[in-house]
């Protein structure tokens, strides 16, 4: 308890100290308009990625329709504070702050309803057949987004009023990661790892899997839909095109070139992917065209050579970098010279 | 005979056309799914190749005095060779591994194949030439389109070959033994690379046939042509069975014709979302497809 | 005998046309250790599979503790009391010793999402106690010292005694052992049959056993039961059983077609 109380405010300290640093290059104006986007984007995809990360990364099964959740609540967000627009008007920036949070949450929970719906019969299924299902799930949401009247069809939803700012939204950011840190370390994280690892066994350990696999399906979908929210409160305007399958991969490739299990990995995957195309084109020109073939180059190289990602399921610690610069870390014990053993 | 009927026969005779597409390249998915039990998400790609391929060895085959179809035999041997290739390189070092990371690589591979086609030859859509000119048949009233005819045609004829090939000569057996137990296969004798090799040319073949076909029913090529004609393909392997070579053509002539019906009677936009429909009740109700129990047809 | 705590009668199941078990019945004391032997493919696993909810069996009835348990998932089962472990070790290899054990308890523990995403109180009470309780069985089982190792890492014998622990942590009455002892040699046998036979003394608890390797349950059981082809052959003290013809048979038609087969 007392090592976990240290290790708390060790990286408290650290998320405030990142925190000043953001507003001081924010109001030195060293930080322009261009470089906030593409923080509010690193914010984004590390709420996505970490999400992910719950389903495919614990629970081992590929997912490949988690932009659909994100639409979801881009979509219920959007519409929500369309629909108080004439209060959003004259409101001040509390009220307008605490409606856009009501929004979030709110665009989380139809996410997460069409999880838990989604889920019961998919998860029913793994592997190859999952990540197909899970697809046609993302398409046909797509598609019906498209074909309602009330999210616009296929010009999409605009106006949408941009409450999300960016300290606002790294909160938000810190909080998700918190949470599904906690999560990842609690008995349920440790029921969907054990799932993942043999799924046989753990029921035969008392672990109702059907149950645990809905679990972690349902959150991933509640903070891909808030992260929908937040897209959409950023940018200004939805069209469903923008959450096909396309983005679904992308979302997945940060897990995966991150370290499947490893919520660190997939935050430094969000930034570095983020970041990255960004300071291509800064040095080598307009570099869109290749981002995606360099993320499938990458892709392949990772899978042939760690397949468990860059990070694997190690879990950078603050506390333990702050230890071995200290001469504090002490190793635990390893099991020396593996005795040979008798298989059958 | 009153028009609408006239119609419908139509919108039936062009699913079942599309349908022949389908089942083309669900055969592809079918076998190697039955080989090396990994769905090969690439396996649309290789249309989009065997259709640039195809595309571009026209202007050469022509100006040597070939006729222009004979792009097909380009088109096959440029996916042939790309799907032992694919194999080799990136799944074949990944057998052992966890299935995860194979299921992957072949995502990366299709995303791999779709960027380098629209960084080469940027992702504007190329028209396709006609390269069948094959006479309209006459049914009394109703006009059936040549093109729709030799596809159908030949997609059952290279359906009907393909089920020999794999029932009656040794290549075919060891396929299916090597589906069946490939280390057992490797003991008996069977070289399990080789036939793993084979079963990407040929389900790739396939797939080079049916992107030829597919251009002549859709004129335009893009980059990103295989990945939906690839999803769809997969359901129909997935409708009559994985694994299960007829079920495979069966799968694709109900895809085929639930999307020209959907189309024209529904609505043109939801046709897509129809099939995955399908997809998510086969998948809920029988995973094992409509033929899943014919175990003896494995492949 | 006082009354059992499992109780089988008329057990059967079908797979398509194949009658895997058929008309299989038990009854298990409290505190007692019962080996179901037979020759390979005799149909023990079977049992054990519609035991533990694996397989739903096609006719007969499963009582524990007077309680029907037919039609029971497996995480039902073991909320019940009946636990198992694997002939093949089916550890959950990239997690740790400790949670390994860990995870078995997560059916008695109460702590809801939100008590642990924003770790309440009840999230550290709780883990703090189990996780002395799974101490406590990992060193009764003499695996403690390797409570932050990777499951993966510990040697062999040492996975088959991490499978049993997981199992006790789930707070079994009764324990399912699937060949505890295959693939070790002699020494580790021996101590692992130790082990068992302490813990069933500490826990109380009922124990089925099941082994191929005749010699083995010999001394440890009170009572075998002998299936072969899926029907019971004998039953009684491990005496009457060792001489029954009915097994002797059994046992050496399947050293024959061994024979016949390795020739």
């Amino acid at each position: 308890m007392k090592k976990n109380l240290r290790s708390y405010g060790i990286n408290m300290l650290g998320t405030l100290l990142l925190y000043a640093a953001m507003l001081l290059l924010m109001s030195s104006g060293m930080m322009d308009r261009y470089y906030q986007g593409i923080l509010m984007s690193v914010f984004i995809n590390v709420i996505l990625a970490v999400s992910l990360n719950l389903t495919t990364g614990l629970l081992g099964q590929i997912a490949l329709g988690h932009a659909g959740f994100m639409s979801i609540g881009a979509y219920t967000a959007a519409l929500f504070t369309k629909a108080l627009s004439s209060t959003l008007e004259s409101a001040s920036p509390l009220t307008s702050g605490a409606i856009f949070l009501v929004a979030l949450l709110l665009g989380g929970l139809v996410a997460a309803f069409f999880g838990l719906l989604i889920g019961g019969p998919v998860l029913r299924l793994k592997g190859d057949y999952l990540a197909i299902i899970t697809l046609g799930f993302g398409e046909i949401i797509r598609v019906i987004i498209e074909n309602l009247s009330f999210t616009g069809g296929a010009q999409g939803l605009r106006g949408i009023k941009r409450l999300a700012t960016l300290p606002m939204t790294f909160w938000i950011m810190v909080i998700v990661v918190i949470l599904l840190f906690t999560l990842g370390r609690s008995r349920q994280g440790r029921a969907i790892i054990a799932i993942s690892q043999d799924d046989i066994a753990s029921e035969a350990a008392g672990i109702s899997n059907t149950y645990y696999k809905i679990m972690a399906f349902t959150i991933a979908a509640f903070f891909a839909g808030i992260a929908g929210g937040i897209y959409a409160h950023y940018i200004g305007s939805l069209t469903a095109k923008t959450f096909g399958y396309a983005k679904s991969i992308d979302i997945l490739v940060i897990v995966v070139l991150g370290g499947m299990g490893s919520l660190t990995g997939s935050i430094a995957a969000a930034v570095g992917l983020t970041i990255l195309p960004e300071l291509l084109r800064e040095l080598l020109g307009d570099f869109t065209e290749y981002r995606m073939l360099v993320y499938a180059i990458a892709l392949v190289l990772v899978m042939l050579f760690k397949p468990s990602g860059l990070f694997g399921r190690y879990e950078f610690s603050l506390t333990r970098l702050i230890d071995r610069l200290t001469g504090k870390y002490k190793p635990g014990k390893k099991i020396t010279g593996k005795e040979t053993a008798v298989h059958d | 005979m009153p028009q609408e009927l006239i119609v419908f026969i139509k919108h039936l005779i062009n699913g079942v056309q599309v349908g022949s597409i389908y089942a083309l390249v669900a055969l592809g998915y079918t076998m190697v799914y039955g080989i090396v039990k990994l769905i090969n998400f690439a396996h649309g790609d290789f249309i989009m190749v065997g259709a640039y391929a195809a595309l571009f060895s026209i202007p050469v085959l022509t100006g040597i005095g070939l006729p222009a179809w004979f792009c097909v035999f380009v088109a096959v041997a440029a996916c042939a060779l790309l799907g032992v290739v694919t194999e080799k390189v990136a799944y074949k070092p990944l057998r052992n591994s966890p299935r995860i990371s194979a299921l992957i690589t072949a995502i990366a591979v299709s995303l791999l194949l779709q960027n380098l086609f629209m960084v080469c030859f940027t992702s504007s859509p190329r028209p396709f030439p006609e390269i069948f000119h094959v006479p309209d048949l006459r049914l009394g009233s109703i006009q059936i389109n040549g093109v729709a005819v030799l596809t159908i045609v030949l997609s059952a004829v290279l359906m009907i070959a393909l089920q020999l090939f794999v029932q009656k000569t040794k290549l075919g057996r060891a396929m299916r033994a090597v589906s069946e137990d490939s280390e057992a296969a490797s003991l008996m004798g069977i070289s399990v690379n080789r036939t793993i090799s084979m079963t990407f040319a040929i389900g790739s073949g396939l797939a080079a046939v049916a992107s030829v076909m597919y251009g002549s029913v859709y004129p335009l090529i893009d980059p990103y042509m295989g990945s939906m004609l690839g999803l769809k393909a997969f359901i129909a392997a997935v409708l009559g069975g994985i694994g299960i070579i007829p079920g495979a053509m069966l799968g694709g002539l109900v895809i085929g014709l639930v999307e020209s019906l959907t189309k024209a009677y529904i609505n043109t936009q939801l046709a897509d979302a129809v099939v995955f429909g399908i997809l998510i009740l086969v998948l809920i109700i029988k995973p094992e497809g409509i033929f899943g129990k014919n175990i003896g047809e494995k492949v | 005998m006082t009354k059992p705590i499992l109780k089988v009668e008329n057990l059967g199941i079908r797979f398509g046309g194949l009658q895997a078990v058929d008309n299989f019945h038990l009854e298990i004391g409290k505190n007692e250790l019962v080996g179901l032997i037979g020759p390979n493919g005799a149909g023990k696993t079977t049992v054990f599979n519609m035991l533990t909810g694996v397989y739903q069996p096609t006719e007969g009835t499963i009582e524990l503790e007077g309680v029907k348990m037919n039609g029971k998932k497996p995480h039902q089962m073991v909320e019940a009391g009946i636990s198992r472990t694997f002939q093949n070790i089916r550890l959950f290899k990239k997690m740790t010793v400790l949670d390994n054990v860990k995870a078995a308890f997560n059916h008695k523990m109460h702590y809801n999402l939100f008590e642990s995403m924003f770790r309440c109180g009840s999230y550290w009470k709780e883990e703090a106690e189990v996780t002395v309780q799974a101490h406590e069985l990992l060193q009764s089982v003499g695996l403690d010292e390797y409570a932050d190792q990777l499951a993966e890492n510990l040697p062999y014998g040492q996975q088959r005694k991490l499978e049993i622990a997981r199992a006790l942590g789930t707070g079994c009455k009764v324990l399912l052992l699937d060949e505890p002892a295959a693939g070790m040699n002699p020494t580790e046998t021996a101590e692992l049959m130790n082990t068992i036979f302490r813990l069933r003394e500490e826990k109380g608890l009922s124990i089925l056993l099941i082994e191929h390797d005749m010699s083995l349950v010999m001394g440890l059981c009170e009572r075998l039961v002998a299936i072969d082809y899926g029907r019971i052959i004998a039953e009684g003290t491990p005496y009457e059983v060792a001489n029954n013809p009915k097994v002797i048979a059994a046992y050496l038609g399947a050293e024959e077609e061994q024979n016949a087969e390795s020739k």
